[in-house]
């Protein structure tokens, strides 16, 4: 019964009223449009930074061009400097990042933090907020026109993001361009296609946060499939749907499926969907207008009938990890492939839990299905416009320090802490954290700037043998989204909302309460509302880039 | 609240010395000396009547600068704005923000409709729910058994609404404890989460479950003050239980139930939101869309800070003329309401 | 003296739990259905909770058997998840920010919600009718977040504590409902005390507040809980990770790594089961409350009017 005015603040967020206090405006002239400014014109004349592959230390599974990981059994007993000066000469350097843990104690508590601020020798202030509150958080400090130095960007880009780059933040090409990089050699290290995803209005303006080609994996619980006697390869659709259907057993409480997403994925990528858009000759199909499409959700229905997806499978928040942990699904397709480290750790306790990967095949089964290319990056880092020169080459040498590969000395502190006070080392070398280690090294700096993903998994050289034997076999076959890499305002304003109305609408069809021809309805909607406004800008950047980046 | 009929008690009281001593019915300013000390009094009288707004300049100063100052920050409801811009270089678009009220929109002619349904629901059938409650709570002997209660019924405030739908959802979801349970005894399921057709019913008992117990304190705060004797001279009278409830119990609640609906009603359109949006998927928007979640889906998801803040002022205004109305209802009935003429 | 004159909730350990000498037998049929409608009700709350807690203690084997859900009975016993959460050292620092500002918090607002209410209920007082209507506008609009983020920060009240207590200070509602308590007041208090000579501030602090017990416990535990549970501003305007309020702590547990999509880099070591995790955090924030409400509910139960007036 109490007030509900915190309920509407939090919910029905107004917006600025600087102008009312007077101060802390922006004076000038109007910012451009991004449509003027962001072209694709522009943005395909701008020179990525060459990429300098680290060659400090070898890996166990090399890592390809085209996107398959590097992977190490154990990690490596030498670990060579990869970062000779401090980047830093004592400045305070801010920062603000999302995070995905219970937040680490400050600098004062927190033996780990205060060793990073002393190796580069800066005084390191990190904001952290919840990733839940990140993207409220973002537009508040937007508004609010004090930046920190390095900010992390949300995964889905503000409207007028380009205008936004170019009045608030450093246009980095002339630093990071071609052969500049060489002077921030972990950076060159982070490969182009990653680049892509950072130019706006003909300039590079962050530091892109890698992640693998991959994306996602199918997981699947091994051991169920073998207590089935399945294979845990099955070809086609009609041998998947047989194994859905022998690993679900309601009374059990045991189906294949947590999640609706999951066997969308799987089964998209059977028929042959495109990776979000197809292009043909410069025009762009979206995923949803395909024929493919429609064939995976006659498919949901049939499998939904089959009742091989969990009951709840159409609750958002359902908690679909902790049903794979317990068993109750076995299939976790479409889940993001750093989870493997967090599957093996909660099920530690499980002697029974046997962690594998599905391939994906066509219909018929003859071959293994396109798969369809991760973005590649997580979010980017952008730095505020520096009045100092000096103090910019500062910020992009400690975020060359953050970027350290994969087995260094630098990377293993960051990860990893103090050896004896954060984490310990078994005998073959893998580095474990102590409970102190695990509190503190929580920190987001890798949000700020990271290195390549690394296939590893402490204690376990077989599962880099899986990872990298699965990666090898899918990545040959991926397509990649020709959209990556542009910028579409309609996406930024219109896409979520015309998405997750369109998406409710497929619910409704496959749970049976409206009939399958709805969905030309739906494409329609989705189409006016954003579809045809995305089509149009990307399709003007492609044909200006004379074709995809 | 307590009436006061004190004045009309039977015993004489005996004045303690010095101190209170009771004024003659109908009086209105006591005066002891007449107009010998007349100019020192009214200099008084006037420096404790800006005693008295000094008592409350500090809340109202903290009203206007963390309320007040921010709500002028809702003229964007008037610009296309962009936070990166500010106020100051946003484009002023009119009432172009507005123009969801006379569009026509389907969706949200529906989120409307879903709005205006469940707020009759809930100030209907779920605002006297705490009421009711308390009046059994209060009539529990025992001081521990009703203590212990209260505490119990009021523990889930406590829960946001991500664990409150959690927790329907283990209970009562398709998988959930309840269906578990049916189809292990080879009964059929029971369809209650996911449900178009009962999802207002399911919203409308998950509010009450959450919030019926807090909003007793209130009622039994306000029933703590009613005095005993009333129901003693009462009882002494002849009246029953029953009529002792009408006659003395629920006068005595009349202004505080009165003033809770009238500012309930002030923010009728707020039906729920995060409550809502947490269970939207299984059901689809035709059944749950709010005009929070509404405003949600197509304004704030987008950026489109200047049409939610548009809505809201929307909402705000109707709430406006609804307390209007109902205060003025209220002073028909001759209760105070919120506030007098 | 007999019984029933004493205010209910103070009559004699020997009579406690009896019915006063007025009061005739309730009626069979009434008493069933109290009976039957309050033991629905604490059972409906009962239930819930109980899996909340057994869950809290539950290992990863007992949730794995219960279908990935919630548990009724902690067949595998633990404390990993309170252990946890409780162990990182930030929480208790959490906890230390959040009694301070819960308690200064409630504190200063009642302070300032009184006086407000105070005056607003007096008739005849200056400029009350225009603050009512301010408050009134209060309820009814909100501002949104980020022009109340500029104001804090113009103030310069970003990343300190007076950021959590004084943009909510006054909860407009809460001064209503003072106001109207007050109001209910006999008017014979004011002009005797009028009489007698005394100011406005000795009549509040005198007279209104001892009055006021009940209105008073139950507007400052609006306020405690308000404080207490409060995570958005925090979220907001805090930027010092120490200074983080507990319900700011606690709520990264209770949402973070549910994210579809999110990014899943482990932290290194096994955590507790989620579920489990989320279940401890919230027993640890309402107990709390559960300690404070039983000295509170005293003033509830206390008629107070007696005695004043009569001596």
């Amino acid at each position: 019964m109490t007030s509900s005015a915190f309920t509407r603040r939090t919910l029905i967020a107004g917006a600025g009223g600087a102008a009312l206090l007077g101060s802390g405006l922006l004076s000038g002239c109007n910012s451009q449009k991004s449509e003027d400014t962001n072209t694709g014109a522009v943005n395909s004349a701008v020179q990525l930074p060459t990429y300098i592959p680290y060659t400090g230390l070898k890996p166990d599974l090399p890592g390809t061009e085209q996107g398959v990981d590097p992977a190490f059994r154990t990690f490596p007993t030498d670990n060579p400097k990869a970062v000779p000066e401090a980047p830093g000469n004592g400045e305070t350097v801010t920062g603000m990042a999302n995070i995905y843990f219970a937040a680490p104690p400050g600098p004062g508590q927190n033996s780990y933090w205060a060793g990073l601020n002393k190796r580069m020798n800066i005084d390191l202030k990190l904001q952290m907020v919840g990733n839940a509150d990140y993207v409220q958080k973002y537009a508040t400090t937007i508004a609010g026109n004090e930046l920190p130095d390095l900010l992390q960007t949300p995964g889905n880009l503000a409207p007028n993001f380009p205008a936004l780059l170019e009045k608030r933040f450093t246009n980095l090409t002339e630093h990071l361009s071609g052969d500049a990089i060489k002077d921030y050699p972990n950076l060159a290290n982070v490969p182009t296609r990653t680049w892509k995803s950072t130019v706006f209005n003909g300039g590079i303006y962050g530091i892109p946060i890698p992640r693998g080609a991959i994306g996602s994996y199918h997981f699947i619980r091994q051991d169920l499939f073998e207590a089935a006697g399945l294979s845990p390869e099955p070809k086609g659709y009609d041998e998947l749907l047989e194994t859905s259907k022998a690993l679900t057993d309601p009374k059990k409480r045991r189906w294949a499926y947590g999640l609706y997403n999951q066997p969308r994925q799987l089964l998209g990528r059977m028929n042959g969907e495109p990776n979000t858009w197809r292009e043909s000759d410069g025009k762009l199909t979206h995923a949803y207008e395909t024929e493919e499409y429609k064939q995976t959700v006659t498919d949901m229905i049939a499998f939904w009938n089959a009742g091989v997806m969990h009951p709840d499978s159409f609750n958002t928040a359902q908690p679909f990890k902790a049903l794979f942990n317990a068993g109750t699904v076995a299939i976790n397709a479409a889940d993001g492939y750093p989870g493997w480290n967090q599957y093996i750790l909660d099920n530690e306790g499980n002697p029974d839990f046997k962690l594998g990967l599905m391939p994906a095949y066509t219909r018929d089964g003859s071959k293994l299905a396109e798969w369809t290319y991760g973005s590649g990056v997580y979010s980017i880092t952008t730095i505020t416009k520096q009045e100092d020169p000096e103090r910019l080459k500062m910020l992009l040498r400690v975020l060359n320090y953050l970027a350290a590969p994969f087995g260094t000395e630098e990377y293993l502190y960051r990860l990893y802490g103090e050896n004896g006070v954060d984490h310990t080392t078994t005998e073959a070398g893998d580095p474990v954290l102590t409970k102190t280690g695990q509190a503190n090294t929580v920190l987001p700096i890798r949000y700020l700037a990271d290195a390549p993903y690394t296939i590893y998994q402490p204690g376990r050289p077989q599962d880099a043998d899986t990872q990298h034997k699965y990666q090898s076999l899918e990545i040959p076959t991926g397509i990649a989204n020709p959209t990556l890499g542009l910028f579409s305002n309609t996406y930024a304003t219109k896409n979520a909302t015309a998405d997750t109305n369109f998406l409710n609408g497929t619910y409704e069809i496959v749970q049976g309460r409206k009939p399958f021809s709805d969905l030309d309805r739906l494409i329609d909607t989705w189409r006016k509302a954003a579809g045809d406004g995305m089509r149009a800008e990307y399709e003007e950047q492609l044909q200006q880039n004379g074709g995809t980046r | 609240m307590s009436t006061r009929t004190t004045a009309n008690s039977v015993e004489e009281p005996t004045p303690k010395p010095g101190r209170l001593r009771r004024s003659r019915p109908g009086s209105s300013s006591p005066s002891s000396d007449g107009h010998a000390t007349a100019s020192p009094r009214r200099r008084r009288l006037t420096g404790d009547k800006l005693l008295l707004v000094a008592l409350g300049v500090p809340g109202a100063v903290a009203l206007l600068m963390f309320h007040y100052l921010p709500l002028l920050g809702n003229v964007i409801a008037f610009q296309d704005y962009q936070p990166y811009l500010g106020i100051s270089e946003s484009d002023w678009v009119g009432f172009s923000n507005f123009s969801f009220l006379v569009d026509g929109n389907p969706e949200f002619l529906n989120a409307l409709k879903n709005t205006l349904i469940l707020t009759v629901i809930q100030v209907v059938l779920v605002f006297p729910i705490p009421l009711v409650l308390a009046l059994v709570l209060n009539s529990l002997a025992g001081e521990g058994l009703k203590r212990t209660m209260q505490s119990i019924l009021y523990l889930p405030h406590f829960l946001s609404w991500v664990i409150v739908v959690a927790i329907f959802q283990q209970m009562l979801g398709n998988a959930g404890m309840l269906n578990t349970f049916l189809v292990q005894h080879d009964l059929p399921i029971v369809h209650i989460i996911g449900v178009p057709e009962l999802f207002k019913g399911l919203i409308t008992s998950q509010a009450i479950w959450k919030d019926a117990g807090w909003g007793t304190i209130i009622f039994l705060a306000a029933l703590s003050r009613i005095d005993q004797e009333q129901y003693e001279a009462a009882a002494v009278d002849g009246a029953s239980s029953w009529q002792r409830l009408v006659h003395i119990t629920l006068p005595a609640l009349k202004g505080l139930f009165i003033l809770l609906l009238i500012l309930r009603l002030g923010s009728s359109l707020s039906v729920g939101f995060e409550q809502i949006i947490l269970q939207q998927g299984p059901v689809g928007l035709e059944a749950s869309e709010v005009l929070d979640t509404w405003v949600y889906n197509n304004g704030i998801l987008g950026g489109n800070w200047g049409m939610s803040a548009a809505v809201g002022l929307v909402k705000s205004v109707i709430g406006v003329l609804l307390v209007i109305g109902a205060n003025k209802l209220a002073h028909v009935f001759g209760e105070r309401g919120v506030y007098e003429k | 003296m007999e019984d029933a004159t004493r205010p209910a909730g103070t009559r004699s350990r020997r009579n406690r739990g009896k019915r006063p000498v007025w009061m005739e037998k309730p009626h069979p049929l009434t008493q069933a259905t109290k009976a039957i409608v309050l033991a629905i009700s604490v059972l409906l709350v009962i239930i819930p909770f109980w899996s909340i807690v057994a869950t809290s203690f539950a290992d990863q084997q007992t949730i794995n058997a219960s279908a990935g859900g919630m548990v009724m009975w902690p067949t595998g016993f633990t404390l990993d998840a309170y252990s946890a959460v409780l162990g990182g050292g930030v929480v208790t620092r959490a906890v230390i920010i959040s009694v301070s500002i819960t308690v200064i918090g409630t504190i200063l607002s009642l302070a300032t919600t009184a006086g407000l209410a105070y005056w607003l209920s007096r008739p005849g007082a200056i400029g009350a009718k225009p603050v009512l209507m301010l408050l009134l506008g209060a309820v009814l609009f909100a501002p949104g977040i980020i022009p109340s983020y500029l104001v804090v920060k113009q103030l310069n009240l970003l990343d300190t504590f007076a950021s959590l207590i004084l943009p909510v200070l006054i909860n407009a509602f809460n001064v209503i409902v003072m106001r109207a308590f007050f109001q209910e007041l006999p008017q014979e208090l004011f002009e005797s005390a009028a009489i007698d000579g005394a100011s406005n501030a000795t009549i509040l602090v005198k007279i209104v507040l001892p009055l006021s017990k009940a209105v008073l416990a139950v507007i400052g535990l609006f306020y405690a809980v308000a404080y207490w549970n409060a995570f958005f501003n925090a979220m907001l305007y805090i930027q010092t990770t120490d200074k983080w309020p507990m319900a700011l702590v606690l709520r990264t547990y209770v949402v973070n790594q549910t994210t579809i999509g999110g990014d899943q880099v482990s932290a290194g070591e096994a955590l507790p089961p989620q579920l489990s995790l989320q279940m401890a955090t919230l027993v640890i924030a309402i107990v709390p409350i559960l300690i404070l409400y039983p000295f509170l509910q005293r003033h509830f139960a206390k008629g107070v009017m007696i005695g004043a007036v009569k001596g």
